[in-house]
């Protein structure tokens, strides 16, 4: 290669480099951002920071407003993702044991199908039914929305089972059930908990179905930071939650990322 | 087969269904039925003191969004939200998800988990963080005015340009994942034998890994219109409710103007547009494998 071949590619390898590098702080700005401010030692948002405290993170422990909408928002996560798995597991050896593209793609069909429309329809049902501002509405609704997301790794761990060893134990004798309990459900656990982690997180952090069917007194952390924002602005406090919810998260991702190596399922 | 037709077929027919029916039930009352709801509201006059069926049929709420324009605006408006987003997710995602693939596996791990957490965290969080850097005190303020860019502070929140990069970042993993998962598809030797057969890095991208990941690029372009066009909180937080996409009018009709029915016919509408792009690629990639039969 000649002098001249030699710098292009070294300008082309500087290029690459470059925008990997500009990319890569692109996805992290928000959260580092977010993260960094909580620490602030004023009663506002201000950059350059006035200086480092922990003052915030305190606060955010006595305030019981806040403190009140991310324990519902936890309860409501667990509850939903709880029913989805009830649901979703024998859904999944349904489809596992008899192929079927339509039921799949019906069963698959919220995580395509915006959430504005159908929280909108189902704001007019839940009105309709009378049952408008009950948390079991919220819950209802969450474990469909999550569903998708455990569905698919869980239908993934049973696809990618030895279907041998569940046809060993019907010629040893045992039972359906005994089959699932002590041959099936152990091997896909780990796929059951990961879909289990994804949908307690898509629903952890859901604006826009719970925006249009909660009422206003038993809402979740995100809404009302979101209502909140929109007519007040930001407060230290919600700083200080929201870093604490992106750190947890991020170790999330990168247990899960480590020991399932998760982002094959997307 | 004869182990799984036994496993399979040899079940009573109901048991088999019961497996099913939770999830059947609960998506017909949850998710199906809604839907319906919206198709008939949508006929129907706004009259919410009247039960369902009490109410009068009508045609006006598709009258209304056809013939006002400021409508049609903001559908146009959504779609070059589309177009935008989806161009700029699929560069960057691309530019990501290659390093990725890439990368030693310990290095790996870490950039996914960087990938994901922005995902995992929702577009509350997120869209908070771009609401810190943009704002007239903010980082990217005091950058450019250190730089000299910028007399003033200005304020980015509410235009455009803030509410597409908030979007990009918001839907770039998605991208990003598509795109690895199908880079990860490709099996390793076939850079060797490109290699082999002469072609240069640049050509062995173009020619070889980048046609064998068009699936993930249509998946992910597929998946980003779909979140644009239906995007909420982003746009509300970081555009301060001065950009108006689609998903803010639907919720400004049904929550504080409580017309439900023009909401419903909005939604229908977009639902619409929807199903026409996602049919896209459907019917592109048949026309090509018809030309070349």
């Amino acid at each position: 290669m000649n002098a001249a071949g030699k710098a292009l590619s070294f300008a082309a390898k500087a290029l690459y480099y470059g925008a990997v590098a500009l990319s890569f702080l692109f996805v992290m700005a928000p959260s580092v951002l977010m993260m960094i401010v909580a620490f602030n030692d004023a009663d506002y948002f201000s950059f350059p920071l006035k200086g480092v405290s922990l003052n915030w993170f305190a606060e955010m422990l006595e305030n019981d407003n806040y403190r009140g909408s991310v324990v519902n928002s936890l309860k409501l996560a667990v509850y939903a993702t709880a029913l989805s798995v009830l649901m979703t597991l024998p859904a999944s050896l349904w489809l596992y044991r008899r192929t079927n593209r339509f039921v799949e793609t019906v069963l698959l069909a919220p995580l395509f199908f915006p959430l504005v429309i159908w929280s909108l329809g189902l704001l007019q049902l839940y009105g309709m039914l009378g049952l408008s501002g009950r948390f079991i509405t919220l819950v209802l609704a969450h474990a469909v929305m999550v569903t998708p997301f455990i569905l698919r790794v869980v239908l993934q761990s049973l696809r990618e089972m030895n279907r041998r060893l569940e046809e060993a134990a019907y010629s040893l004798g045992a039972g359906r059930w005994s089959t699932f309990r002590r041959v099936i459900l152990p091997i896909i656990m780990p796929g059951v908990l990961v879909g289990a982690v994804f949908g307690f997180l898509i629903s952890f952090t859901d604006v826009t179905l719970t925006t249009f069917i909660s009422s206003s007194g038993s809402t979740t952390f995100p809404v009302r930071v979101y209502s909140e924002q929109r007519s007040e602005g930001l407060n230290m406090v919600v700083l200080a939650w929201s870093a604490v919810i992106t750190f947890v998260i991020f170790l999330i991702s990168l247990l899960g990322e480590k020991f399932a190596k998760w982002s094959r399922y997307f | 087969m004869a182990q799984s037709s036994r496993t399979i077929s040899g079940k009573p027919f109901r048991v088999e269904w019961m497996l099913l029916s939770p999830a059947l039930a609960v998506y017909g009352i949850i998710f199906l039925l809604p839907a319906l709801l919206l198709v008939v509201i949508s006929f129907q006059v706004n009259a919410p003191e009247q039960q369902l069926w009490e109410r009068d049929f009508s045609l006006a709420n598709y009258e209304r969004f056809f013939t006002d324009p400021y409508f049609l605006k903001v559908i146009g408006k959504t779609l070059v939200y589309c177009i935008v987003v989806v161009a700029a997710t699929l560069v960057v995602g691309y530019l990501l998800a290659y390093y990725i693939y890439k990368a030693k596996s310990y290095a790996k791990t870490t950039l996914i988990t960087l990938v994901l957490t922005p995902l995992f965290s929702g577009a509350l969080l997120q869209s908070l963080g771009w609401y810190l850097l943009f704002a007239r005190y903010g980082p990217i303020n005091a950058g450019l005015r250190a730089l000299g860019w910028l007399d003033k502070p200005f304020n980015f929140l509410g235009t455009d340009g803030a509410v597409m990069i908030a979007l990009v970042h918001a839907f770039l993993p998605f991208m990003v994942l598509s795109i690895l998962n199908s880079l990860r598809t490709i099996p390793a030797n076939l850079s060797d034998a490109a290699a082999s057969l002469g072609a240069g890095p640049w050509s062995t991208f173009l020619r070889v890994t980048l046609p064998l990941t068009k699936g993930g690029m249509i998946a992910g372009s597929t998946l980003v219109i779909g979140l644009t066009i239906g995007s909420f909180a982003t746009p509300g937080i970081v555009g301060q409710g001065k950009i108006q996409l689609l998903a803010q009018i639907i919720y400004q009709q049904a929550i504080q103007v409580f017309d439900w029915p023009f909401a419903a016919v909005i939604s229908l509408m977009l639902l619409a547009i929807l199903g026409v792009i996602s049919a896209l690629p459907v019917l592109l990639t048949r026309k090509s494998r018809g030309a070349l039969q």
